[in-house]
């Protein structure tokens, strides 16, 4: 299995250094498409996805996190650094799950 | 609310067996919740730390990545790494907490990822390279604990809801049908009793009338 990252350019280039393949993306709708796509994939394990890119198609990444368990799917801050005001996964998890701990 | 059942003494010895095992269910899945509750924390904890300590580490990778792109430049960083040296790969188990299966996944480097010339290239590349190839790990925990947790959560919430569906509707629907039960028991055993006197009455006063005669 494999690592896939979606980003932008500057980030999907960095984690290719590393051996990490890639798509960079530039809007919404390219988004979903290459996360689309990333998901049919069965060789990938681990989408690396971008905070910013990831809040442009948020929905459909909630969707995914909280029905399936494969692929995995992380999020990091891209070079501008974490986005302000970003829920933790404790959060994620109340309001996804409704069970407050 | 009374179970629907027949008022029998078959009935009601097989409610009271119900009851203990129902009894000793909730008992055993409150352990269960208890125990999964502590796990999930524990987690959290983990997934709050690993998550700054993440943050921390992109930033700066960026940081050497920004610099090594400003001394070897763009258009010739991209031509490095467009055919990517190294090659990852990712091995996944199952790991059973509480027997709810969550991945575990290795990952493994093939190939070298410092493939590319000395001269067109800079220390900084390398350095940068090697970041990134840690980065990945941690990344990999990171997504694991995640996965974990909600996973656990979602175990959490299944155990909730049997814990209190047993606790406030099975068991006391149980109790509330032995109690009807026996009393109802309780009430033919009266009526049979004074319907024996009734009969016992009317057995001495025909053979009073007998004697009398």
């Amino acid at each position: 299995m494999k690592y896939f990252a979606i980003g932008d350019e500057d980030t999907v280039l960095g984690f290719g250094m590393a051996g990490v393949r890639g798509r960079a993306v530039r809007d919404s709708q390219e988004a979903e498409r290459v996360f689309g796509a990333a998901l049919e994939d069965e060789e990938i394990g681990i989408i690396i996805i971008t905070e910013r890119i990831a809040d442009m198609i948020r929905p459909v990444i909630e969707r995914f996190v909280f029905t399936e368990n494969f692929p995995l799917i992380v999020e990091v801050p891209d070079w501008r650094g974490p986005v302000e005001g970003r829920p933790g996964i404790r959060e994620l998890v109340n309001s996804a799950i409704g069970i407050s701990l | 609310m009374v179970l629907a059942v027949n008022a029998t003494r078959m009935e009601l010895m097989r409610l009271k067996k119900r009851l203990t095992l129902a009894q000793r269910g909730h008992k055993l899945l409150k352990d269960k919740q208890d125990e999964l509750v502590r796990n999930f924390l524990e987690i959290i904890e983990d997934t709050k730390r690993l998550r700054l300590e993440v943050d921390g580490e992109i930033l700066e990778v960026f940081q050497s990545y920004s610099v090594a792109e400003g001394v070897v430049g763009g258009a010739r960083m991209e031509s490095l790494f467009s055919i990517p040296g190294a090659q990852t790969s990712l091995q996944s188990r199952l790991r059973s907490i509480m027997n709810v299966k969550v991945p575990k996944f290795s990952v493994e480097i093939s190939g070298d990822p410092f493939d590319y010339g000395v001269n067109t290239s800079s220390v900084l590349v390398d350095r940068c390279v090697g970041k990134f190839g840690k980065l990945l790990e941690s990344l990999l925990k990171l997504a694991e604990l995640e996965k974990t947790s909600i996973l656990l959560a979602e175990e959490i919430e299944k155990t909730r809801r049997r814990v209190n569906a047993l606790e406030y509707i099975l068991i006391p629907n149980i109790r509330d049908t032995i109690k009807y039960i026996t009393m109802k028991l309780a009430e033919m055993e009266r009526s049979n009793l004074t319907r024996i006197m009734k009969v016992k009455d009317m057995i001495e006063k025909k053979a009073e009338a007998a004697m009398a005669k």
